[in-house]
């Protein structure tokens, strides 16, 4: 759902009907928003939609808790958290949102201590893996994190999000290598998903070089092949791209010239359409200017040479 | 010589401040306004990335570039510089990616201010607000490191109805409605209904009639 439907709706969610400030709830959970404060405005109502036996209760309480924790309400997340732990004192979840406690009072050696504690007694246990992960991140232990991470994807190979994360962990660290190989595991796992080659796209575009643009420009056009419509960020990158081969002379293959330049004008078209649709923002004025900077807006010369 | 002294007007001070509370990642944006021989006015500062991939990676920041340096010359201003926050409140370096920010920005204007927002300072004690961005300025050939190249935090001239703004919005006071958030380009490109020049909300931000305190 798109982002304004999906704000529209948590907006109306203000009204005093718990089934539907539960339904927002469910919404924020499932697309996984980052929207705290939304979620304690509407924690007491939605929890009136659910019987305190029934598992959409104790899911949307672990859910206040979390959100209680992002902004810092320790006497919210405390008090979740007793209730949580009354109901299900040997749950490897229930201890995990003790354990976040301590991280979010700073506590990094206590937390440490705490997540070794329910790893070591759930092994399969995957949250309290990355919340280790994480634990390293906010006290800059970047190196130490991948590492973690790293060991984390050997148990559990099939974790895209894991893998998007590493990714960005060796970019961050200038590992580009282990960066390509964890991009590449995203479409190992998901090969028809645009996300995962706009992705491996953009690490390839980052690096630089013929080849890696050239690399860089087969994803994108993958990306928009499985997602035509509205594919932003896979048409801004394949018009980057092929604007960087032409524009820099690149390419001496005639055959690359003609597939990079076909791609431009479709990455041109593509853009332009998108802008002129009505729903469309911002700027199709200055969007038009700045794909008219391109010296290859003038395919003749390129067609001479 | 001496830096130029910055000033920065109160819609984008908070539509900085709004950025960095929608996102806990990392987040980078410019900022544009207009150059003078002793002081650099900030009237506006476009929001660009959060997340991690988008971040670390240099195609959208290099799209987003080129697009506000339209949007720049549109209106009439130039690219002053960029901002930027890391995810953890206590990490006051700067790294790989502002760095490579700003010198795209000094390469292509000529100089550059790189604003680094310090989350700790973000709190109720107002005073505390206006030493909320740690200003870092380079011109023409000078190299090295950005973090040597800092002023005092006093050239960032903030004025008290922005910081009064400030409050109001991290008290939680005002903008609390989601049709209000703040949209940045990377949110944009995931939905181009989405407006990333955030035109209404800066319209807000100025025409705000602040509570009686």
């Amino acid at each position: 759902m798109a982002a304004a439907a999906l704000d529209a709706q948590l907006a109306a969610a203000n009204s005093s009907a718990p089934p539907v400030a539960a339904t927002a709830l469910s919404l924020i959970s499932d697309a996984r928003l980052y929207r705290p404060r939304t979620v304690l405005r509407l924690a007491d109502t939605a929890l009136r939609a659910h019987r305190p036996s029934t598992r959409p209760f104790w899911d949307a309480a672990e859910q206040v808790a979390l959100a209680a924790y992002h902004v810092f309400d320790s006497r919210t997340a405390a008090q979740f958290v007793r209730r949580i732990l009354d109901r299900f004192p040997n749950s490897s979840r229930a201890r995990l949102l003790q354990a976040i406690s301590h991280e979010s009072q700073l506590k990094w050696v206590d937390a440490a201590r705490a997540y070794i504690r329910i790893t070591d007694a759930d092994p399969l246990f995957k949250p309290a893996y990355k919340r280790q992960v994480a634990l390293l991140k906010s006290q800059f232990k970047l190196s130490e994190a991948a590492t973690l991470l790293h060991d984390y994807l050997n148990k559990f190979a099939t974790d895209f999000d894991a893998w998007a994360e590493l990714c960005a962990l060796d970019l961050q660290l200038g590992r580009f290598a282990h960066a390509i190989f964890a991009a590449n595991e995203l479409l190992l796992l998901d090969p028809h998903n645009h996300a995962a080659h706009t992705v491996v796209a953009d690490v390839y575009a980052t690096l630089g070089g013929v080849h890696n643009l050239c690399l860089a420009r087969k994803h994108y056009a993958a990306s928009l092949s499985m997602r035509a419509a509205s594919n932003l960020r896979a048409l801004y990158g394949l018009w980057l791209v092929c604007a960087t081969l032409l524009d820099g002379r690149l390419l001496k293959d005639d055959r690359d010239l003609q597939v990079t330049l076909r791609l431009f004008r479709v990455a041109r078209k593509g853009i332009t359409a998108v802008y002129r649709n009505p729903t469309a923002q911002s700027g199709a004025v200055f969007v038009a200017n700045t794909l008219g900077m391109s010296v290859y807006t003038g395919e003749k010369r390129v067609l001479k040479e | 010589m001496p830096s130029p002294v910055y000033s920065i007007s109160d819609a984008a001070y908070n539509t900085i401040i709004l950025h960095a509370l929608k996102y806990p990642t990392t987040i980078s944006g410019v900022v544009l306004g207009s150059i003078g021989s002793q002081a650099c006015a900030i009237e506006s500062a476009i929001p660009l990335i959060h997340s991690d991939l988008a971040m670390f990676t240099s195609p959208l920041h290099e799209v987003a570039l080129l697009l506000s340096e339209q949007k720049a010359k549109q209106d009439g201003m130039h690219i002053l510089g960029i901002y930027y926050a890391n995810a953890v409140a206590d990490d006051r370096s700067i790294g790989v990616v502002p760095t490579h920010l700003a010198n795209a920005v000094q390469k292509r204007t000529g100089s550059a201010c790189l604003l680094l927002l310090n989350a700790k300072n973000l709190s109720e004690d107002v005073r505390k607000c206006r030493h909320a961005f740690r200003v870092c300025v380079r011109d023409g050939e000078i190299r090295g490191s950005w973090g040597k190249s800092e002023v005092q935090h006093e050239t960032l001239q903030v004025s008290d109805r922005a910081l009064k703004v400030a409050d109001a919005i991290l008290g939680g006071v005002v903008l609390r409605d989601q049709k209000e958030r703040i949209v940045d380009f990377e949110d944009h490109c995931a939905d181009p209904s989405t407006d990333w020049l955030n035109a209404k909300l800066v319209t807000r931000l100025n025409e705000m009639q602040l509570p009686a305190s």
